[in-house]
């Protein structure tokens, strides 16, 4: 069944779908966003019910293989280490994320020139930095200014308390003279635009019930909702169509009932994060695109980076009380993030003292993690004399694009409209493996200098459903022959066909993407509407 | 007034007293009658004292066992809702009565030791079976919000109180983070 054609239709609802919507809200267009999930309910969020934290390990798991509810699409990530994460709602994962919002730093724009690896990026920090500000406004982001690792900036509140887990951590990096500064977050320390601060629930993971924690569906949809942008849940694209002239013509798509429905419009956007933007697109084959929709230079897929994760715990004479207060976020050390000739990878990473964990995660064997801790009096003595003694660091690496790393079609399996799974092959890079020792040493010696007794966990495999950052499967850049879209989200190949999300990330940098994600999105926005006589 | 565990842990009065009471009187037993008929009084015996190994009482008992809480109730429940669970337990717990029979005692002449060798043997030869029950036995007891406050947590849902952090003076903040500052910019120009 054919609709009326709308001037823009964008696909998703999650960070990058609403950031690009408020940047062409103002201009009378007919935009109209399409979102598999559906508005979730705060009132009934698992935070709220005294078993909270089963809920994370069934239907309010980060892992769409674990909750299998109607809108998830499974994933097939039995060759990668790593298995990606996210959550299916009008939110997308802002609804689960941690929030946790460093930016990227001006030499993130610039891997190829400073460091040889990898390839710069067609824009820079400076070109960004208006649009993070703006982001940072409209989410309602915490922090200090005047952090010496980024060029000056504002924050519009002021920063999340430490506790007692990042107090103590925080005197072991001046201990060493090393850099720490608090986590900027998009977790509110005081009421804003009328939204609640933080109670310090410790459950970021299982929605925020008070609304503290900045999730598109609080802060963007219902502006962008009073200012005409139209919204359908519950509608699964399967496909982009392309028209005989070159141009996108829209979207197949299944409706809430199931039928199968044909969308038109002048310009597609895709926002469906670094997995389900190369899923569709690679969906989407005709007799010009045999591969998948603007993928001639066949870099659609590739180039898959996560940020690969692993933790070090230290054991303390005092209680943590590390289950209070924001999950990720407390104080962030990036003293070891710039190359340094003297190490042997390049690039670098970031030490993020966040806090600690639930009970019943700690027994799981961990957030991310899946080894069970031991039973009989072990488990007895680990809970009563190590779980309420215990802070970590985790060692959040910059992952380097390889073209080995992919998203493709699985052959067999579905979601539950028959449409192809994504599958992940991936594995851990040397560089990102010296990177880990690296840390794993350092981190150690930041926990003891801050007054650990002894380490009780250190670096080890990474962690298993740490892929919530998805990078790098469209990539920008200015030779269509190694790139999807260009210096704006543009695709070279198919002129009203952008992408927005984290898929045109050309090297991941070693922080949380979101901010970043959502100030490309603004920027690519802002693009076409200076750019509008180049998008036919 | 609040009962002192641990040092660290202060406990609710009315929480200990609820679970001295339930003791004392015997509500609370080391083998819980199932709701549920999923297994038979012999399995629901033997699987309670299987849980009271697998997380044993603490703090000269003021923590229960993962027999005390109902955790049975739970695994079954999760069992019935899981049909690919069914068998596999179905086998764990015949596993178990064989052990016992070989065994020539009835459950109720075993010792803690026994029960705990029958543990280990348990996790040696029945793996996928061990991993299900130790996971489902983790998550059935960490759920049970009368745990939490043992480990310093509230009973009482995360949202929408929440637990009280006090915010840093600025002006402490400002002196701890002098260092750092003073070392000035620490990012590369370009």
């Amino acid at each position: 069944m054919n609709k009326k054609s709308v001037d823009v239709l964008i696909v998703g609802a999650g960070a990058s779908g609403a950031a690009v919507a408020y940047a062409l809200a103002d201009l009378g267009l007919n935009i109209l966003c399409l979102e598999q999930g559906e508005w979730i309910d705060r009132s009934n969020l698992p935070s709220t019910k005294k078993d909270y934290e089963l809920h994370r390990y069934n239907k309010f798991s980060c892992d769409p293989n674990v909750r299998k509810l109607p809108q998830d699409y499974p994933i097939n990530s039995e060759n990668s280490p790593i298995t990606p994460v996210n959550f299916n709602a009008v939110g997308g994962s802002t609804i689960n994320y941690l929030g946790h919002w460093p930016r990227f730093h001006p030499s993130d724009f610039r891997v190829k020139s400073l460091d040889g690896v990898a390839d710069d990026w067609p824009i820079d920090y400076e070109t960004l930095s208006p649009y993070y500000d703006l982001n940072s406004r409209i989410m309602g982001v915490s922090g200090l200014p005047g952090n010496p690792s980024y060029p000056p900036y504002d924050i519009p509140l002021p920063p999340i308390p430490l506790g007692k887990l990042g107090n103590t951590l925080a005197k072991g990096f001046n201990k060493l003279d090393w850099h720490w500064w608090p986590s900027d977050t998009s977790i509110l320390s005081r009421a804003y635009q009328g939204r609640n601060p933080c109670v310090n629930a410790g459950t970021c993971d299982l929605g925020c019930a008070s609304g503290a924690k900045a999730s598109v569906d609080l802060t963007y949809w219902p502006q962008l909702l009073q200012k005409g942008v139209q919204l359908q849940t519950n509608c699964r694209v399967r496909e982009i169509t392309i028209q005989p002239n070159g141009k996108a013509g829209g979207v197949i798509y299944f409706d809430p009932d199931g039928q199968l429905q044909e969308q038109k419009a002048e310009l597609v956007v895709m926002a469906c994060n670094g997995v389900g933007t190369p899923r569709i697109m690679l969906n989407s084959k005709s007799k010009e695109f045999p591969d998948g929709i603007a993928n001639r230079s066949g870099q659609l897929g590739k180039n898959l980076m996560f940020h690969p994760l692993s933790g070090v715990v230290g054991l303390f004479e005092e209680p943590m009380e590390g289950f209070k207060g924001p999950m990720a976020c407390s104080i962030i050390s990036q003293e070891f993030y710039e190359t340094d000739p003297s190490r042997d990878f390049v690039r670098g990473y970031g030490l993020h003292g966040g806090r600690f964990t639930t009970p019943m995660t700690f027994a799981l064997g961990g957030y991310g993690l899946d080894n069970l801790m031991p039973w009989g009096a072990e488990h007895r003595r680990q809970f009563d004399e190590i779980y309420p003694y215990c802070a970590g660091l985790t060692i959040v690496t910059e992952d380097l694009p390889l073209e080995s790393n992919t998203v493709t079609l699985d052959s067999e399996l579905t979601d539950g409209d028959g449409i192809p799974a994504p599958k992940i092959n991936y594995q851990v890079d040397e560089n990102t493996q010296r990177m880990f020792a690296h840390g794993a040493a350092r981190a150690e010696e930041v926990l003891l200098a801050a007054g650990a007794k002894r380490i009780v966990s250190s670096g080890g495999d990474v962690w298993w459903r740490a892929g919530w950052h998805l990078m790098g499967t469209a990539r920008m850049g200015t030779d269509s022959e190694n790139s999807v879209v260009n210096g704006w989200g543009q695709c070279h190949d198919v002129k009203n066909l952008f992408i927005v999300d984290g898929s045109i990330f050309v090297t991941s940098a070693a922080v949380n993407p979101t901010p970043t994600i959502q100030a490309l999105a603004l920027y690519v926005g802002d693009s076409i509407k200076k750019n509008q006589n180049l998008l036919f | 007034m609040p009962f002192l565990v641990r040092g660290e842990f202060k406990i609710e009065h009315s929480l200990v007293f609820s679970l001295v009471k339930c003791f004392k009187f015997g509500c609370v037993m080391k083998s819980a009658p199932s709701k549920k008929n999923l297994w038979n009084s012999e399995q629901l015996f033997i699987l309670n004292e299987i849980l009271a190994q697998l997380i044993p009482s603490g703090a000269a008992g003021k923590i229960p066992s993962a027999a005390e809480f109902g955790v049975a109730d739970f695994i079954s429940q999760k069992v019935e809702n899981h049909p690919e669970l069914k068998q596999l337990f179905a086998q764990g717990l015949n596993y178990l009565e064989d052990l016992l029979r070989q065994s020539g005692k009835t459950a109720a002449e075993l010792s803690d030791e026994e029960w705990i060798a029958f543990v280990s043997l348990l996790e040696q030869s029945q793996q996928s079976f061990f991993e299900a029950l130790l996971r489902s036995t983790y998550e059935g007891y960490y759920s049970e919000s009368t745990i939490r406050p043992f480990f310093g947590l509230s009973s009482e849902p995360t949202q929408p109180e929440g637990y009280l952090v006090t915010s840093d003076d600025p002006m402490e903040l400002d002196r701890m983070l002098e260092p750092v500052r003073q070392r000035g910019v620490c990012y590369r120009e370009c």
